[in-house]
């Protein structure tokens, strides 16, 4: 929802701005890829008859945050990135320091859903084949940062979500939207010519633009 | 063979373009959000 939110007003913003919606060039896109497909793997295991152990389920999900975290830093100059990170570790940490699940109430479980039978679920056990484990608040360490958040009733959309999540969301669109107006950081148009030292990058942007050249799509903003 | 040559070409031109770039940047950025804070499934717990 985040995605698709920034991308359209970051494309709102570059018509208003009168801008190109440039793109930014990701360093080792490979590393996400991994740590996706890795969770793929391990959740759909029990399809094919084999019930993975949760230790196996809790190091691949840290393995894949792990790997996620080196991605953000590899493009920590492109826009948004410091906050994906920060959402990342706030995930990781709660689950690094809950036996490496993501933690979630009896309570929210009921929120989720109120016809689910105490049979399939215990304190302390994984819940049924996703990322959660149920604990309590009490059982939880920083139980802040656990799956606590769902949807207002009208959304039919019934998950939880945890800060760290928001977090996330908040990057994925800040970077989405960013890439709709003018990067700070340019320095230099096709034709090579540089802005000087008295110019604002943003104002040498615009005056290069209206002048009909074309801006350099490898150039990132911050 | 010239319509393969040119078939690849477009291909090439496309993956370097700027569209295939926000492409590129649009299914990682799903893909990171999803491997990063995949929602807490519902499934699992109706089971």
């Amino acid at each position: 929802m985040a995605i698709l939110l920034g991308l359209s007003s970051g494309m709102v913003r570059s018509r208003l701005e009168k801008q190109p919606y440039r793109s930014t060039v990701l360093r080792k896109p490979g590393l996400v890829v991994l740590a996706f497909l890795a969770q793929f793997c391990i959740f759909q295991i029990p399809r094919l008859g084999i019930t993975p152990r949760d230790e196996w389920v809790a190091w691949t999900l840290m393995a894949g945050q792990v790997m996620l975290l080196v991605f953000c830093y590899l493009n920590r100059k492109s826009p948004g990135f410091i906050i994906l990170a920060l959402g990342t570790l706030l995930n990781l940490a709660v689950m690094l320091l809950n036996g490496g699940l993501m933690p979630m109430s009896p309570e929210t479980i009921l929120k989720l859903n109120p016809q689910a039978s105490p049979d399939n679920w215990s304190l302390g056990e994984r819940l049924g084949n996703s990322k959660n484990i149920a604990l309590t608040e009490e059982m939880t360490l920083l139980s802040i940062l656990s799956d606590r958040f769902i949807f207002p009733d009208w959304l039919p959309y019934r998950v939880a979500f945890s800060l760290g999540d928001v977090v996330l969301s908040i990057g994925a669109f800040w970077l989405l939207w960013s890439l709709g107006g003018v990067p700070r950081n340019y320095k230099e148009n096709t034709n090579g010519q540089k802005a000087t030292n008295h110019t604002p990058l943003r104002t040498y942007w615009r005056r290069s633009h209206r002048k009909g050249m074309q801006p350099d799509p490898d150039c990132g903003g911050n | 063979m010239n319509t393969i040559k040119n078939v690849k070409s477009g291909v090439a031109s496309f993956i370097v373009s700027g569209k295939a770039r926000l492409v590129i940047l649009v299914i990682t950025l799903a893909l990171f959000v999803l491997a990063a804070g995949a929602p807490g499934a519902s499934g699992g717990v109706g089971d």
